[in-house]
């Protein structure tokens, strides 16, 4: 299965609360019908180390949303383009609720290999409860809408360079 | 040196969390333990009260790795309580189903946890940096393991599409075939990696193990046969729990299999490649015979060949199936509960996984029992701790402590799976 030019990864589990950021951003994009063009994945996460590396390897560009919780106020976005400068120690060890983040294994493995995607951006949301619940804090909530036009925007530009 | 003690508080590389210790004395092993410190999960109470039907369901959520397990030991195990036989093209594509969890799984365990034991490195993104070719080609294999779980299962951890009767949707011809040029490619690589595997330098361990497995009289196990030992017992799964029981022991939260009449015994692809030789097809046989494997392995390093072995048995199995393949008429047989209690065993890629329940006339299950392959394993690996460190007293600690987590990865181990038992009481006034 050819991976299409545009891969975006959801990362989480929906069922710890915040941690469900990722996959409320997918399901954001999916009724936007972003997924309608055929240039563009979007898939769900938890994804291990290696379903990371073969989702993104041969993409263009690889979009990946994660929930942290990194010390600021909840709903705080960060963005990282770890391909162009590395992701703050801190925060790459915070990018999963696992003891070894699977994306910043991902990333480790992909670069030992070449199997990277051209374009990286990472987009981190802090959370504020990753207890064993369904659904986000207000915060969070807001800041997936907020990501959800960012990422929009993001792919709109990106394939109008782009022949489809 | 006499006296010596060797720990790993958290084992690397393997699912869960567990850790090991042995203790030397005077020269002797006096103590050898597979420590499992994970907290246990609770599967079997979760099960009672809830229908027969999301037994399946709620059984995948033990293993992300193993999930087709879970939900084809259960799926037999209710189907017998309710005299029902799935069979014809459902029962193929349970086992192509089943193929598919083995590729991925298989191959995972061999170049991304045991490959690295071997050759020296850390982890696998150390052996990455020189070996890139190697992981590559897992990548490529293993996401192929991945595309027959979600064509078939909907997705490829805790596939959604298997019920109890069948499948909830059963695939397009077209679907199918697609799979066909990967999994051409998929069956050189895995010849290729049981070449590679078998070049390996393996430390001297032989042990006269118990193998128990399912045996089929005509085709390698996968979801149904006999439970058969090479000590003793040939029995269908209804009566295993005659022959085996589990234990408790203090450093494990997981229970510990046992032969009732002896003691430990071995799950796993080296029980289900010595029962079942003869019903690989000949590509496997071939390359096993290439790879220096007799028809019994019983040096647990080299089950990584026999692991590579299997997964060329998944890729020709999972090529036969969709071969043959044409729709079924319906995507699952009608199942009516009745009252009863039925037994479930298959073959995960890390060994048998046993399933027993009970229900009741309306479908609600009443009682549920688990066993899965590492717990049965646990003092198989015990045995071969105390056997290893007493062949290799001389081996500096840091080498010796190193052979001896890969004793315990020589089993695959599913930890998460393995500590999921509780004994329930509810006192109500």
């Amino acid at each position: 299965m050819p991976a299409a030019p545009v891969v975006i990864i959801g990362q989480g589990n929906e069922f710890r609360g915040d941690d469900g950021a990722g996959p409320e951003v997918i399901r954001r994009l999916k009724t936007r019908g972003v997924d309608r063009d055929n240039r563009v994945a979007v898939i769900t996460g938890p994804l291990d180390v290696v379903g990371i590396i073969n989702e993104w390897q041969n993409t263009a560009l690889t979009i990946f949303i994660d929930a942290v919780l990194a010390q600021g106020p909840p709903g705080k976005i960060h963005t990282f383009h770890p391909l162009i400068s590395p992701i703050p120690e801190a925060m790459g060890t915070l990018l999963s609720t696992h003891d070894t983040p699977p994306f910043t294994k991902a990333l480790e493995l992909g670069q030992a290999i070449d199997r990277l995607p051209h374009e990286l951006v990472v987009y981190c949301i802090e959370g504020q409860n990753l207890t064993h619940k369904i659904g986000l804090t207000a915060e969070v909530d807001q800041a997936v809408d907020r990501i959800v036009d960012m990422i929009s925007e993001t792919i709109r530009q990106f394939l109008s360079g782009t022949s489809q | 040196m006499k006296n010596k003690t060797i720990k790993v508080d958290y084992l690397a590389r393997v699912e869960g969390e567990g850790g090991l210790y042995v203790k030397v004395k005077n020269g002797v092993v006096t103590d050898a333990k597979f420590n499992i410190f994970e907290p246990p999960r609770f599967f079997e109470a979760f099960l009672q009260g809830r229908r027969f039907t999301e037994a399946p369901d709620i059984t995948a959520r033990i293993c992300g790795i193993c999930p087709v397990a879970y939900q084809m030991s259960s799926t037999h195990a209710m189907e017998q309580i309710c005299g029902v036989k799935v069979d014809g093209q459902l029962r193929e594509l349970r086992r192509l189903l089943y193929c598919g969890e083995w590729i991925e799984s298989h191959v995972l365990h061999i170049y991304m946890l045991h490959l690295p034991d071997f050759l020296g490195y850390e982890d696998s993104i150390a052996m990455a940096k020189d070996h890139p070719d190697a992981v590559k080609k897992a990548l490529k294999l293993k996401k192929i393991g991945n595309d027959i779980m979600i064509v078939l299962g909907g997705r490829e951890i805790h596939p959604i599409n298997v019920r109890v009767g069948g499948f909830y949707k059963v695939p397009a011809k077209k679907d199918l075939q697609a799979l066909i040029d990967p999994l051409k490619w998929a069956l050189d690589a895995s010849v290729e990696t049981v070449e590679l595997v078998s070049t390996l330098s393996f430390p001297d361990l032989e042990r006269d193990y118990e193998f128990v497995s399912l045996q089929h009289p005509d085709e390698y196990p996968l979801c149904e046969g006999n439970i058969v030992s090479s000590k003793g017992f040939d029995v269908e799964p209804i009566d295993y729990l005659k022959h085996v029981e589990e234990i408790h022991v203090e450093h494990s939260t997981s229970l510990q299999g046992k032969v009732i009449e002896r003691d430990d015994y071995l799950t796993g692809p080296m029980a289900r490649y010595h029962h079942n030789y003869n019903r690989l097809p000949k590509i496997a046989r071939d390359t096993a015979k290439k790879a220096g494997l007799d028809k019994t392995c019983k040096n647990p390093f080299k089950s990584i060949i026999v692991r590579a072995v299997e997964t060329v048995f998944a890729c020709h199995e999972a090529l036969r199936i969709i071969k043959n393949y044409e729709p079924p008429d319906e995507p699952y047989i009608e199942v009516t509960p009745k009252a009863g209690i039925g037994h479930g065993a298959s073959e995960a890629p890390r060994g048998l996984l046993y399933h027993r329940y009970e229900i009741d006339d309306s479908g609600i299950i009443k009682k549920a029992r688990i066993i899965p392959p590492t717990s049965q394993n646990q003092k198989a690996v015990e045995k071969d701790l105390k056997q290893f460190v007493e062949q290799n007293l001389d081996m500096p600690n840091d080498e010796l402590t190193w052979k001896c987590e890969q004793t315990v990865r020589n089993y695959d181990p599913c930890i998460s799976c393995s500590c999921h038992f509780l004994k329930l009481r509810i006192d109500r006034e």
